[in-house]
């Protein structure tokens, strides 16, 4: 059984539809990376599956039940959690309210408990936990984001580009933390652009071209190459 | 001069104003609501204050007078000093009521807009405002242009007109402290947290399952209701209120107030209030004491207050308390720095006055670049 399942979607943004025909399925505990040039419609994928983005058709199952067209509040509640590429912290508050913010409202939930096994998985982030999290450097800003993600125990966990802008050994420790995350039995859906590093983390790719997926497979039977070669499959095409 | 009257004015108008202000706060400066309405729900306040009062005076007394009549005024007069348990059950009521309509106002002209941009919100509002005053200055059974008049003092029964305006000052005060109180608790609850997660980014707030528009609803019920309460504490203060009060320039009065304090802070909503009324106040009193003046002191009274604005915005934007008080100027000096002796504390205030004041005359020689 899947966890998560996409039938047929296309969706976009008001009348543009940028993502088309798209089908994938998630297991338990299974890392996606979704690879594709800039523009291919990679994060609006993700927008789609969260609710942000409109949906024009298609079907999307979380754990046998269908949230195509719930808000994004309700898809959160359901067990799906999102970082986004930008924007993903609260600059203002510190640390430990980030996480706060995430674990409030969540009924027999012990707060600090939850916070403390947080910080067991990302020990960065817990020295700076009185800090402002405008203060942490990049690759904390991202361990944070996906540690307030994780701490409403999503069965879900969308990923948008998390080593954008992060050097070559923040980008290791990061996606060294989500196959850690895999073990708390989640699964992840990972936008990347770093194709090595996607390839090395994750167990399947698909990769996403002009807004349709060209490929799905196992990680380990592509090459960094034979992507490449899909990236620039559309643009030979075209000069053809 | 009456130093007395003048200071029981002041802290009667600083604890409205200061309600208004930390009402404004809350949406704001903490969830990033551009509330340019302020007045309308203040208005709303004042008007449910004064109609139910007189309605229920009215009734009780078997009298079916038009409520902006001459003879409900004279009515009034001796009608508010008969029953002192009327009163002031009257007085309580409309101020649950004035919250309870104000609040509902709030929640239900900001909820088509909630879902797009703060700019649409803050035009709505104003614009509800100003219809709503037009429409009250075309509605002749709230006195049109000419409001409502002879509204029952909650103190009318007490003889001395210090002693009663003292008591009244000092219910004022005690609902400024209930909801300041009330305002810090909840803004360092949980649910702050989850105000200023909606003022810093609606979409990561949105990833974690907030319900946003739900959040920014709930904020304007709360401080359109507050707004309510300081409206019929005017309208009682006042004893008589028109339209023409609640106009636009009323809102940005009290943006000042929050913008010269500090936003996101109550201590800095009440020191806004707490200067700009002083002005207020005093330029009353200038005004009566120089009436030879080619100048109306009002007139200076709005200059200072556009020029506190603009000294605000270029020299502290974010206000004499900021947000975060370990990092303010007020907490440099009195909070942390226990060791330091006053002297030396008010040594770091002359210089830092005078570098303020150095700024600001290089400003104006600059020509305002």
């Amino acid at each position: 059984m899947y966890v998560l399942e996409v039938k047929n979607l296309t969706a976009g943004y008001e009348k543009l539809r940028i993502v088309r025909n798209i089908n994938l399925a998630l297991e338990k505990g299974e890392v996606l990376s979704i690879l594709g040039p800039n523009g291919a419609g990679k994060s609006t994928l993700l927008n789609a599956i969260f609710g942000i983005a409109r949906i024009f058709e298609g079907k999307i199952i979380l754990n046998s039940k269908e949230i195509t067209g719930k808000k994004p509040y309700e898809i959160a509640r359901l067990g799906i959690g999102y970082t986004p590429q930008i924007q993903n912290v609260f600059p203002n508050l510190t640390v430990e309210e980030n996480l706060e913010l995430s674990a409030f409202k969540r009924n027999g939930v012990d707060v600090k408990k939850e916070i403390e096994s947080i910080f067991n998985l990302f020990p960065e982030i817990e020295r700076r936990r009185k800090n402002l999290a405008k203060t942490l450097s990049g690759g904390e800003r991202q361990m944070l984001a996906m540690a307030r993600a994780l701490i409403s125990r999503p069965s879900v966990l969308l990923l948008d580009e998390p080593t954008a802008g992060l050097s070559p050994k923040a980008t290791s420790v990061l996606l060294k933390k989500v196959k850690d995350i895999i073990e708390l039995n989640v699964s992840v859906i990972l936008v990347e652009q770093n194709v090595t590093k996607a390839l090395e983390t994750s167990n399947r790719v698909a990769v996403l071209v002009g807004g349709e997926f060209v490929y799905q497979g196992n990680a380990n039977e592509l090459t960094r190459e034979d992507i490449e070669k899909m990236f620039f499959g559309e643009k030979i095409k075209q000069e053809l | 001069m009456d130093i007395i009257g003048f200071l029981i004015s002041w802290i009667t108008l600083f604890s409205i104003y200061s309600i208004l202000s930390i009402s404004l706060n809350l949406e704001a400066g903490y969830t990033g609501i551009s509330n340019f309405g302020k007045a309308a729900f203040y208005g709303i306040g004042a008007f449910i204050a004064a109609v139910v009062s007189l309605l229920a005076f009215l009734t009780v007394s078997g009298l079916s007078y038009p409520l902006y009549s001459l003879e409900t005024i004279v009515a009034m007069g001796t009608l508010s000093k008969q029953n002192p348990v009327l009163n002031i059950i009257v007085f309580l009521f409309t101020l649950a009521l004035a919250f309870v309509i104000s609040g509902v106002a709030g929640y239900l002209v900001s909820y088509p807009t909630l879902r797009v941009g703060p700019a649409f919100l803050g035009i709505t509002v104003l614009s509800f405002g100003e219809l709503l005053r037009i429409f009250l200055r075309n509605f002749q059974p709230t006195g049109g242009t000419y409001g409502l008049a002879g509204i029952p003092h909650p103190f009318a029964f007490v003889q001395d007109p210090t002693a009663r305006d003292l008591a009244f000052m000092l219910i004022a005060l005690t609902l400024l402290i209930a909801i300041y109180l009330f305002s810090e608790r909840l803004v360092n609850s949980p649910y702050g947290r989850l105000m200023k997660s909606v003022r810093e980014d609606e979409v990561a707030s949105l990833c974690l399952g907030k319900d946003v528009p739900k959040i920014k609803a709930q904020v304007l019920f709360i401080g359109s209701g507050m707004a309510g309460i300081a409206g019929a504490l005017l309208a009682y203060y006042m004893g008589s209120i028109n339209p023409d009060i609640f106009v636009p320039s009323l809102t940005f009065e009290v943006w000042a107030m929050v913008i010269f304090g500090g936003s996101a802070n109550n201590k800095g909503a009440l020191l806004g209030a707490g200067v700009i009324t002083f002005l207020n106040r005093a330029s009353v009193v200038l005004n009566f004491m120089f009436q030879n003046l080619p100048v109306d002191v009002n007139y200076i009274r709005w200059m200072l207050v556009g020029l506190l604005i603009v000294a605000t915005l270029l020299f502290k934007p974010e206000g004499l308390i900021p947000e975060d008080t370990r990092s303010s100027f007020v907490w440099s000096l009195f909070g942390e720095q226990k060791t330091v002796s006053f002297k030396e504390r008010t040594e770091e205030v002359r210089k830092r006055v005078k570098l303020y004041v150095k700024k600001l005359i290089s400003w104006f020689m600059m020509g305002g670049e």
